[in-house]
């Protein structure tokens, strides 16, 4: 991982950029899905937002990506408003979806290709040249002429994450970077974000309930429920909250006697 | 309602598509690649199909003809302007929505619903230049070569069943005759007009309901289900209406 620097010398020339939301809400019919949620995101930071599965969090991500409009509120990049930002492209986000989102008809160089391609940043040669970098950096030596249907699920999200990093992003984003895998990979891919952060200080969003990823490279944590989040955290301050959803989300307790769900009012019944 | 945000989101699309057109030429290598699916997926089912239609309305003309001293002389010109004004761009637009478009939306409601198109928007790139055009264009050059390639094996079937089928008494010759007596330039420029339009119903209506796809594998089959029963609806009553027009 030597040529990082070399490789993303244009990511490293540019200031990195603050993500301001305050008072978003997004609603469904009448479901409202996040609730008056206000945080500030510091330049080339790495903000972990966790939360119970269905709690919203990829509905936020996807707010934050463009994909879908928020019913009030405001996002913001460098204090311009999102909507302003996406249509003047002016800065770059990468997305890591959970699934990795690779274009299946296409081989694995095809699909990191695609965007330095499409939107002729460099010639083929020079496409080629950083898609083969990328591949040697991730150690993913070998694959770029294969589909991703023959990529496990560990190589399929270093995979994804190159294709977010090839665009040079200002802003990266992750849904459930460590879902689906076996510890190892996760602490690898763990790894790799920190490493990525610590080298090229992109200010990113994760979107996760792994709480050694939050704990381990997260510099803020915030913890969204029922639509809201109610204090953000450091990784010092987070298992201090006295919060009891904090705790029981840190550390939920197994109790066969009393299990979640079972309604109450058959739990006698059942158990006596 | 539904029907409703389905066309108007197939004029979006076809909106966004003339937006897009400026990147036609760097799009040539993805239409190209439409245009062999396309034909590879069609073309013998639909020299099986036309070669067989001809055949069958030569045999009932010919048969009903059969009854009136004289008037199976007219057999080439009926068998000729029906599949050239008529069948020919029909029933390759049906075969086109049977092969082509099912796939068209079996594709790309798997990409809606696996994220890919998502991934698309996220990386600045539009759907609709690399997955909508491509596709509409390659319809739309393809149509007119499959369209007369129906309307010459629907001749030619009409043509061996006049030299087959015993109660059909007239040779070769005036079947030829007949047809070119009444199938001027202009039947089949009718014809192919309709195909093209056929094409880009199909096309657009596909692609729509492929990237309108949310959920899982059964929505994508619903979507495919949906793309035929629209498009053949679609069709026949364009058909209607333009051909009242060209008449």
């Amino acid at each position: 991982m030597t040529n990082t620097k070399q490789l993303f010398s244009d990511t490293c020339n540019r200031l990195p950029v603050s993500i301001e939301v305050d008072q978003l809400k997004k609603q469904f019919g009448r479901f409202v899905v996040l609730d008056n949620i206000s945080l500030k995101i510091e330049p080339g930071e790495i903000f972990v937002l966790m939360g119970p599965s269905g709690s919203g969090k990829s509905v936020f991500l996807d707010l934050l990506a463009g994909l879908s409009k928020p019913s009030s509120g405001r996002l913001s990049i460098n204090q311009e408003d999102l909507q302003y930002v996406k249509k003047t492209k002016k800065y770059v986000m990468g997305l890591v979806f959970q699934s990795g989102a690779l274009f299946n008809s296409m081989t694995i160089f095809d699909n990191l290709a695609l965007y330095l391609r499409e939107h002729r940043l460099f010639n083929e040669r020079e496409i080629r040249s950083r898609v083969t970098q990328m591949l040697d950096m991730l150690t993913l030596k070998g694959v770029s002429q294969i589909m991703p249907s023959e990529l496990s699920g560990g190589m399929r999200k270093r995979v994804a994450l190159a294709r977010g990093l090839l665009m040079e992003p200002d802003i990266l984003l992750f849904d459930e970077p460590t879902s689906e895998l076996d510890p190892i990979t996760a602490a690898s891919i763990i790894e790799l974000i920190g490493y990525v952060n610590k080298q090229l200080r992109i200010t990113t969003l994760i979107v996760s309930h792994d709480i050694l990823l939050a704990q381990t490279i997260g510099h803020h944590i915030a913890l969204l429920h029922n639509g809201f989040i109610q204090e953000i955290y450091t990784p010092q301050t987070l298992p201090q909250s006295s919060r009891s959803f904090v705790r029981n989300f840190l550390n939920p307790t197994i109790d066969l006697n009393h299990p979640r769900f079972l309604p109450r009012r058959h739990e006698n019944k059942i158990i006596g | 309602m539904k029907l409703l945000q389905l066309w108007v989101f197939i004029f979006q699309l076809l909106w966004e598509m003339c937006k897009e057109l400026r990147y036609l030429p760097r799009q040539m290598g993805r239409c190209f690649e439409q245009c062999c699916i396309m034909g590879y997926q069609t073309l013998p089912i639909v020299g099986i199909l036309s070669v067989f239609m001809g055949g069958i309305l030569a045999l009932q003309t010919g048969y009903s003809l059969s009854k009136l001293p004289g008037a199976q002389s007219f057999l080439g010109s009926i068998v000729g302007l029906s599949m050239c004004r008529e069948l020919g761009p029909l029933m390759t637009a049906f075969l086109l929505t049977g092969r082509v478009g099912s796939a068209i939306t079996a594709e790309l409601g798997s990409m809606s619903v696996y994220k890919e198109v998502d991934a698309l928007r996220t990386m600045n790139l539009s759907p609709v230049r690399l997955l909508v055009m491509p596709r509409v264009v390659g319809g739309l050059f393809m149509m007119p070569f499959l369209t007369i390639f129906s309307t010459v094996l629907g001749w030619l079937g009409g043509w061996i069943v006049t030299q087959s089928v015993d109660f059909i008494s007239i040779n070769g010759s005036i079947y030829w005759r007949s047809l070119k007596q009444y199938v001027d330039i202009e039947s089949i420029n009718d014809g192919l007009l309709k195909a093209e339009i056929f094409a880009l119903v199909i096309t657009l209506i596909s692609s729509a309901m492929g990237l309108q796809t949310k959920g899982g594998p059964r929505e994508i089959g619903t979507s495919v289900t949906h793309t035929l029963v629209q498009s053949m609806i679609a069709i026949l009553m364009l058909d209607y209406f333009v051909t009242k027009v060209l008449l």
